[in-house]
């Protein structure tokens, strides 16, 4: 490990819609895996990990060890998902 | 197979290199970060300082050089390459365009939008279906199945709580009772009428037989087919377990919508919630106008004057708040149109003086 550049995050927020939420609703009545809001969980922590490498990029890392996902909603009724990945920038 | 490792896997794949910056110059030792949407490269400048630059896809060529054995990104504009050792980089790089050059992932967004409008049609008319039909025939039914014991405790139960509130009038109650027996209407429900002290003009029942008149709307009446007229109204209300079904189309309407809506987002209830209470108003109108002319109908077979649902429309539309609401949120159809139908019902009747509802009436004046 050459340097360490420091901790970063980034995070991504993503509101499913109005009709994936019933949807998911209906699944949820019906049972089983929620295929659309797994999808919006992958596009969620896609987004979050894609800004974080960029991140690291632009501080002239060119690795980010110890990375970490959280999973979290947010919103009044808990209907959007937020992602937010941290890692350390480092370089090698 | 590559479409699935693609789209269940994050679709970035990060490689080390070397960045030339022109074609000629001192290569740098670089990051690259592959993706569908761009390509970012990292590196640091003379002084030290870290440098990052995009490319998009369509700026830049890849291809394999055999003799070095790496692959090779050249960025139309600057000139500009990046260079990773082996194959794996320009492989990843040919399966990203050959996934987006693939028909279905150009017309991925029309097909999807046609399908997600099917869907939500179908979805639409599926529960406009339920909902307009099933979930009131449901509740009909199980309005049906409740015994006229529960209704009445259910009824007593709201009667006493109000009750703390408001007081009495004892004489005008009896008087009142007296009245409604002379009607002699045969039901298996015991009528019990209290008359509160109360100047609003308005009188209401509850399920299982109990009818409260405010004194306010006897002392605006002029005549007995008035009183006679109120009374087989709101008897009409208990007698078709209105305020029983009413409760159980509300209460099954509500748990279908918080179902469907329950965990969705604060908007899309609230557009439900308004319409759900229009519908609500608009049965509670529907039965207001089942019981005008079920009382109508009572009123003709003892022969008693029909202009005494006239007068208590009149008597109502003068003590109603000067800001007329219209009537599509309302829980009452519109004076004007009762007046309207019970004239139209009321044609052709016999009318006859009843003088013992007069004389009752008169000690309640």
């Amino acid at each position: 490990m050459q340097d360490y550049l420091g901790v970063i995050n980034a995070q991504s927020i993503i509101g499913a819609n109005m009709f994936k939420d019933i949807f998911a609703g209906l699944r949820d009545l019906i049972g089983g895996r929620s295929k659309t809001y797994e999808r919006v969980i992958e596009e969620a922590k896609e987004d979050a990990m894609r800004e974080l490498t960029q991140k690291a990029q632009a501080m002239g890392a060119n690795a980010v060890v110890g990375i970490d996902l959280d999973f979290e909603t947010v919103g009044a009724s808990g209907s959007m998902l937020m992602v937010i990945a941290t890692g350390t920038a480092v370089r090698i | 197979m590559a479409i699935l490792s693609l789209s269940s896997n994050l679709s970035m794949k990060t490689f080390s290199g070397q960045f030339y910056p022109t074609y000629f110059a001192f290569p740098r030792e670089a990051t690259l970060l592959l993706s569908d949407q761009l390509l970012s490269i990292g590196y640091h400048d003379e002084a030290g300082n870290p440098v990052r630059l995009v490319w998009k896809p369509s700026e830049v060529q890849g291809d394999f050089l055999m003799g070095e054995q790496c692959s090779r990104f050249i960025h139309f504009s600057s000139q500009a390459e990046f260079r990773v050792k082996n194959q794996e980089a320009i492989d990843y790089w040919e399966e990203i365009k050959k996934e987006h050059a693939l028909p279905w992932h150009r017309k991925k967004r029309t097909g999807n939008f046609r399908r997600t409008v099917g869907l939500l049609l179908a979805l639409l008319f599926a529960g406009s279906l339920l909902y307009f039909l099933m979930v009131p025939w449901l509740a009909e039914q199980m309005a049906k199945v409740v015994s006229i014991k529960t209704e009445r405790q259910l009824g007593d139960g709201v009667f006493e709580a109000m009750q703390s509130t408001q007081q009495e009038d004892t004489a005008a109650t009896r008087t009142v009772n007296e009245f409604f027996s002379v009607l002699q209407v045969e039901t298996d429900y015991s009528i019990r009428i209290t008359v509160v002290k109360d100047d609003q003009v308005n009188a209401f029942a509850l399920p299982g037989g109990r009818i409260v008149v405010n004194t306010g709307i006897l002392e605006s009446m002029e005549s007995y087919p008035e009183l006679a007229a109120l009374l087989s109204h709101e008897y009409s209300h208990v007698e078709k377990r209105h305020a029983t079904r009413s409760m159980f189309r509300s209460m099954g309407s509500e748990l279908f919508v918080s179902l469907l809506f329950g965990k969705s987002s604060a908007l899309a209830s609230l557009l439900v919630g308004q319409v759900n209470q229009l519908r609500t108003l608009s049965y509670s109108r529907s039965l207001e106008k089942e019981a005008d002319l079920e009382g109508l109908r009572l009123l003709a077979a003892r022969n008693i004057d029909p202009a005494g649902f006239e007068q208590l429309f009149r008597h109502l539309k003068e003590a109603a708040p000067s800001t007329e609401i219209p009537e599509m949120i309302s829980s009452h159809p519109d004076t004007d149109n009762r007046m309207i139908y019970i004239r139209e019902a009321a044609k052709g009747q016999v009318v006859k003086e009843n003088f013992q509802l007069q004389r009752i009436f008169e000690k309640i004046k």
